[in-house]
């Protein structure tokens, strides 16, 4: 038997405050660059009112720590609540907020806190990608070799001889992404790159190159999530979480049946526009997962934000840059804001968060709804969420 | 775990009742939850798309050219022993050889791409 079948459940869920560290290379350990993003969330907020944590982690090698549920409630002063792990790599930030918005939405929790957080530059770069190289499959991926980056670089290889798609307009992204960061005082990086800074750049895993890829960053950010009745006591400037879906697919991507679409992250944005009762033409920023700059190109298409085999041609022609259609990677995205793993799906939401409440300075951009994209592996699980004031 | 290598020869499975393939080979169907049967792939395929991998985690010696390989009715990753990104292009035929596992200490032998 196979039973399809909806149900309508729960109250409306809102994000009432928020808070990042500075992203970069910090000599904070994991819980303190925690704590660092908690300050900032709790102003206004008695910490007394929060019975449940949630905490994306991508790997237990750079600290060779894991239960950070418990950690992160005995350094935040939050212990004897409900609080736990979610792990999905680089999807893990998104997949705690996740986590809170059912606990709120089920009443689990009345106030859930969502954490991402990762400390990753203690370790060296073939440290890192071995641990990362873990969201691949082991047989298929893992024994040949075949790094996370090579995996993105096979689609790169792929798109650009079916689309007419060059190198420099990959480079592209990377360009339009550190001008932005150059506008957000917690990026990792604050300076803006030329096209051939990017394209000199050495090779990462062919056609990519160290300018194409994002950099191994430490950070961490917040969120706190509660039912309307709380938001509205705690907060005058609430954001409603309209949908927050979570969608799998192939760990490797020559297990899909088309490799260049990224089939999970298309039918989470399309069930996030359903929930939300929204289209893309609607969203007014979007923060998506440029973890290399193919796949900020892929995620237009799988978006709908562009045809397939069109995603290049946003870039060329300014449509999501800041004052363009619509703006994608306002923070500097993965690239250039930074990718500490574990928090960059609630780096995203805190960027959406500024720019719906007003707060995002040099670079705000006026927009009702804002979306997220969040992945693990490559795109192996995608994490969406479409945010509204 | 299980691994595909059969003496000098690539292994899949296919289900017995809806015919879908799986490399590595299961036991298994998830669809049908029939039992498959075990078939030798071929040994020469087709690039479906590649890589050169400059950066990697120590354990692999970078250069290397890694592809993905449509090998009869399935899809394989795998190290182009004998090619660099220049030389590779869509649609090149590869042939497959199972020698000593040139990079990791297990499994004791492994296969390879030979760019033709």
């Amino acid at each position: 038997m196979f039973i399809t079948y909806t149900v309508e459940i729960g109250m409306n869920v809102y994000i009432i405050s928020m808070g990042m560290s500075k992203i970069g290379k910090r000599k904070e350990s994991s819980k303190e660059l925690f704590f660092e993003a908690l300050t900032e969330a709790l102003q206004g907020v008695d910490p007394r009112d929060i019975d449940a944590v949630y905490v994306g982690v991508q790997s237990e090698t750079y600290e060779h720590q894991i239960m950070y549920g418990s950690l992160v409630s005995e350094y935040g002063g939050l212990l004897f609540r409900e609080a736990y792990r979610v792990e999905a790599c680089a999807a893990s930030g998104a997949l705690a907020l996740h986590t809170a918005y059912m606990a709120v939405r089920s009443g689990v929790a009345r106030v859930a806190l969502a954490v991402g957080v990762e400390k990753m530059t203690a370790k060296g770069t073939e440290e890192v990608t071995d641990a990362l190289m873990a969201a691949s499959d082991y047989v298929l991926d893992q024994l040949n070799g075949i790094t996370i980056p090579a995996h993105y670089a096979m689609l790169a290889t792929r798109y650009m001889r079916l689309y007419g798609a060059t190198e420099e307009d990959l480079c592209a992204v990377a360009v339009k992404n550190h001008e932005n960061a150059s506008l957000n005082p917690k990026a990792h990086f604050q300076k803006r790159i030329t096209l051939e800074e990017c394209l000199r750049s050495r090779p990462v895993a062919r056609p990519l190159k160290v300018m194409d890829s994002a950099p191994i960053s430490d950070g961490a950010a917040v969120a706190l999530v509660a039912g309307e009745d709380v938001a509205r006591k705690l907060t005058d400037t609430p954001v409603r979480i309209l949908a927050s879906v979570v969608v799998a697919d192939t760990l490797s991507i020559s297990q899909r049946p088309d490799p260049l679409w990224p089939r999970a992250v298309w039918e989470a944005a399309a069930r996030a526009y359903r929930q939300a009762g929204i289209g893309p033409r609607d969203v007014g920023i979007a923060e998506v997962h440029d973890a290399f700059t193919i796949n900020e190109v892929l995620m237009y298409e799988a978006l709908g934000f562009a045809e397939r085999g069109k995603g290049y041609l946003l870039v060329r022609e300014g449509e999501t840059q800041r004052g363009g259609r619509i703006p994608v990677n306002v923070s500097g995205g993965l690239k250039a804001r930074g990718h500490p793993v574990g928090a960059t799906g609630l780096a995203q939401i805190y960027e959406l968060y500024l720019h719906l409440t007003g707060r995002a300075g040099k670079r705000q951009v006026n927009a009702r709804y804002g979306l997220a994209l969040n992945e693990g592996g490559v795109n192996s699980t995608a994490v969406a969420h479409i945010l509204a004031v | 775990m299980s691994l595909p290598i059969r003496g000098d020869t690539l292994a899949a499975s296919r289900c017995a009742k809806c015919g879908a393939h799986f490399f590595p080979p299961r036991h298994r169907c998830p669809s049908c939850m029939a039992d498959t049967v075990e078939v030798e792939l071929p040994r020469e395929g087709t690039v479906l798309t590649f890589s050169e991998v400059h950066v990697s985690n120590g354990r692999f010696r970078p250069p290397y050219v890694v592809a993905i390989v449509e090998l009869g009715p399935v899809r394989v990753p795998g190290i182009v022993i004998n090619a660099t990104y220049d030389d590779m292009e869509i649609g090149d035929r590869v042939a497959v050889i199972v020698e000593r596992n040139r990079y990791l200490d297990e499994p004791d032998v492994w296969y390879y791409f030979v760019k033709k």
